[in-house]
């Protein structure tokens, strides 16, 4: 049975067992990724709302520095150069993000002379107001004419390498133009679009105007602003996070300025790109944004991250586990299966296996049936077919009036001898006593006729008679096989000549035949009908029996010499009856109906 | 239940009708049946008597009824009746258990005799029975210890060993003794191994 276990685990089934694990394999994969990308998520965004307060607070802090420069210029309007220093010294160790500090004051174009040799005395090298020729020859030139300029006189800290920007006009440099004027018509900070440093790194100005408050004319006229002149600071976008800010590898942070599209890589501040490699599945796998505008009136910002998932989403331990306990659910599963499918077959195996018990015992039973049946058959042929049984048949049956007689006859003596007699018990016990002697003669008289050796001497006998006398002579067998015997004897005429031994012979075969055709008839239906009718000159004697019936291919052969269906018979009785019946000038015949047989035999009515 | 009856079973009914006449004559009570059935069924297994039983019969032969009243346990005694000349019958019905087989026509002597003697048998079955019940019912109310003085007393122990046997003292075991001789109504050892042998035959 071990082995048979065996063959089934692995024969068809191994690819069905596979096939349900990576099932149940798949299932808990999905699960347990879905919730570590929703983790995932979780933290995506905690970051992204770090990153971006972190921002925010540098741009506000922006926004301080520039508003402090703006009421220190307005608080102090002719600050000199080492105080400005100072101040800007403190703001930019304050803040690693604010690259410089650089004053850009109003310059008219009659004053421009003047202006650069003033300036050149302060710092101490010829200082010129010029241009930056970006396209084709990149280089510094003079500034030609204009109406008024606003070039670079101060930067703190002095950036070695920058300082050829002493002089910048920055109003005409096409950067800045535009955050220049603005600042200057509106009076509020504005931002630069960004560009790349000088140091690599990508940055932005902010500029705000100054203005000088020029004292009215007159008191109903307005005061008039003018701007006396610009102040910003560089803003060094790469310092806005620091390495500790960002330990998030797999995130990509995008700050742009909102004029541009984001896609516009002339308007990225901070274009950060995730350094975790790509995976090939990242397709399949949401990828998380987080955008949010930047709240600053002067620094239209644009704060995006992006998150792309990969390897980190798959937990080994937690996906071994996973795979184990599939892995279990499944042999789980399979065993299962298995015990429903043994115990299926071990209850057909075991229904089967009753039903074979059952035919057994049922053909067991048959066959012990039969053989009861064959015993019961030998016995009543053998019982039946010897003169010697037939003898012994008559002896019990006399047997019984004369156990009675004697019975009776001893009893009345005792009775005759009692204290009080009761006459009228005795009376009866005689009158008993007498019939059943009257009994035994008839027994006796019904042998002697039987047994009788005096030829055949033809006599006018009434066939009902016969009958009755033969019924007689098998009454102990009749009710030994529970038979009920019907008679209907036509009173009117019974007389035929005949020999009445033979006749007896004849009519005891046709009972006994009866009586052997019912053998297997059920006891309720064992039922034997004899009819006697006298018609014109002819009197019939019919014996119908409720038995087994007359086969087919047997009925022209009853009457042959030697054909029997008995195990044990001569088959000479219905040949002996025939001879003797047609020798008195009648038919004999045999067939069927829907209950058994029906024998006959015909005489012709004495005539007297 | 005690007033002795006789059971009469033959299909033939003027065997019937003069044998129990002839039963009766002799001041016995007889029942007749013209069917074995007819008879288990009304059958008490507390009534005395016997039963007289035609060994050949329509439908069911005398021997399956002794089968069956011996496979319920009964005691009635059977005395089988023949018209047959039945011999290897007879002898099976004997060591079945039969009190005795007759032959038809049956001699009125044999016939009283065997009924005299079944009666009898019976009677002393069930006054042993009924005894064996008392006597059982009085050792039943014996204790444990009791039980145990009178198994070792009837084997022939003295006291001494008795109580070594038990360890238990000498006296315990003499108040024992008499506690159980008294409530098996016995005054002698004699007649406690008589008593004991009387439910335990050999």
């Amino acid at each position: 049975m071990q082995k048979l276990k065996g063959v089934r685990y692995l024969d068809l089934n191994i690819w069905i067992i596979l096939a349900i694990w990576l099932v149940i394999a798949a299932v808990a994969l999905v699960v347990q990724i879905s919730s570590e990308i929703n983790q995932q998520r979780d933290n995506f965004e905690k970051q992204s709302q770090t990153i971006f307060q972190l921002i925010q607070q540098r741009i506000d802090q922006n926004e301080t520095v520039i508003s402090g420069l703006d009421a220190l210029f307005n608080t102090f309007p002719n600050l000199k150069f080492d105080d400005i220093r100072s101040y800007a010294r403190e703001m930019l160790a304050l803040y690693p993000h604010i690259y410089t500090i650089e004053l850009q004051p109003r310059v008219e174009l009659s004053k421009v002379s003047n202006f650069e040799n003033i300036i050149s005395a302060k710092l101490n090298f010829p200082y010129t107001i010029k241009d930056f020729e970006f396209g084709g020859a990149r280089h510094w030139h003079p500034a030609p004419a204009r109406p008024f300029y606003y070039p670079i006189t101060f930067m703190e800290p002095p950036i070695e390498k920058a300082s050829p920007v002493f002089g910048l006009d920055v109003y005409a440099d096409s950067k800045f133009h535009e955050a220049m004027a603005k600042t200057i018509s509106t009076g509020k900070a504005a931002t630069s679009l960004p560009f790349d440093l000088v140091e690599n790194g990508r940055g932005y100005l902010i500029f705000e105007a100054i203005f000088s408050a020029t004292k009215p004319v007159s008191k109903n006229k307005p005061i008039i602003k003018q701007v006396k002149q610009v102040v910003s600071i560089l803003i060094d976008a790469d310092k806005f996070l620091s390495k500790e800010d960002m330990p998030y590898k797999n995130l990509s942070i995008h700050l742009y300025n909102r004029e541009f599209n984001r896609n516009n890589a002339n308007g990225n501040i901070i274009r950060v790109e995730s350094s975790s490699t790509p995976t090939f599945f990242a397709g399949l796998l949401p990828v998380f944004t987080f955008s949010r505008p930047i709240k600053s009136k002067s620094q239209p910002f644009e704060f995006e991250t992006q998150r792309k998932l990969g390897w980190e989403i798959i937990h080994i331990p937690s996906t071994i586990f996973v795979l184990l306990a599939s892995l279990t659910i499944t042999a789980l599963i399979v065993i299962i299966i298995n015990q429903r499918r043994i115990a299926r077959e071990s209850v057909n195996s075991a229904a089967n296996l009753l039903l074979i018990e059952k035919e057994r015992s049922l053909i067991r039973e048959t066959f012990e049936k039969q053989r009861r049946q064959h015993e019961a058959e030998l016995a009543h042929v053998a019982r039946l077919s010897t003169m010697g049984e037939m003898a012994s048949g008559i002896a019990h049956e006399l047997n019984q009036p004369l156990t009675a007689i004697l019975s009776y006859n001893q009893a009345c003596i005792r009775m005759f001898q009692e204290d009080q007699v009761d006459k009228d018990k005795i009376l009866q016990a005689m009158k008993s006593s007498a019939a059943q002697s009257k009994r035994a003669s008839q027994i006796i008289q019904q042998l002697r006729n039987f047994v009788s050796k005096k030829g055949n001497p033809l006599q006018t006998i009434e066939l009902n008679q016969i009958v009755l006398d033969v019924l007689i002579l098998v009454e102990n067998e009749l009710r030994e096989q529970q038979i009920k015997v019907k008679t209907d004897l036509d009173k009117s005429n019974s007389l035929v000549t005949a020999n009445r031994v033979q006749l007896e012979q004849v009519v005891l075969n046709l009972v006994l035949n009866a009586m052997e055709a019912m053998k297997d008839t059920l006891a309720e239906h064992k039922q034997l009908f004899i009819v006697t009718r006298a018609d014109n000159n002819v009197i019939s004697l019919s014996f119908q029996d409720h038995g087994q019936g007359i086969p087919a291919e047997n009925i022209d052969q009853l009457f042959n010499p030697f054909f029997t269906t008995k195990s044990n018979g001569m088959g000479l009785g219905l040949t002996i009856s025939q001879t003797i019946i047609e020798a008195y000038g009648g038919r004999i015949s045999a067939k069927n109906y829907s209950d058994g047989s029906i024998f006959m035999f015909t005489l012709p009515i004495a005539t007297v | 239940m005690l007033e002795p009856k006789v059971f009469l079973v033959d299909d033939d009914s003027a065997v019937r009708d003069a044998l129990s006449m002839l039963i009766n004559s002799v001041g016995l009570n007889v029942i007749t049946f013209n069917h074995p059935q007819k008879f288990l069924d009304a059958y008490n297994p507390k009534q005395v008597g016997c039963l007289i039983l035609d060994i050949r019969m329509p439908g069911i032969n005398g021997l399956s009824v002794q089968e069956i009243l011996n496979r319920n346990g009964n005691q009635i005694p059977i005395i089988f009746i023949t018209g047959h000349g039945d011999v290897s019958l007879c002898s099976n019905a004997f060591k079945a258990g039969a009190s005795d087989f007759l032959t038809k026509p049956i001699d009125e002597h044999q016939l009283l005799g065997s009924i005299q003697k079944a009666i009898q048998q019976n009677i002393s079955y069930h006054q042993k029975s009924s005894e064996t019940q008392e006597i059982q019912n009085k050792i039943d109310n014996l204790t444990q210890r009791e039980r145990e003085v009178m198994s070792l007393v009837v084997e022939g122990f003295p006291n001494k060993i008795i109580s070594k046997n038990l360890g238990i003292s000498t006296r315990t075991v003499e108040t024992h003794r008499a506690s159980l001789f008294e409530k098996l109504e016995v005054n002698s050892l004699a007649e406690l191994v008589k008593l004991q042998f009387t439910i335990t035959p050999l």
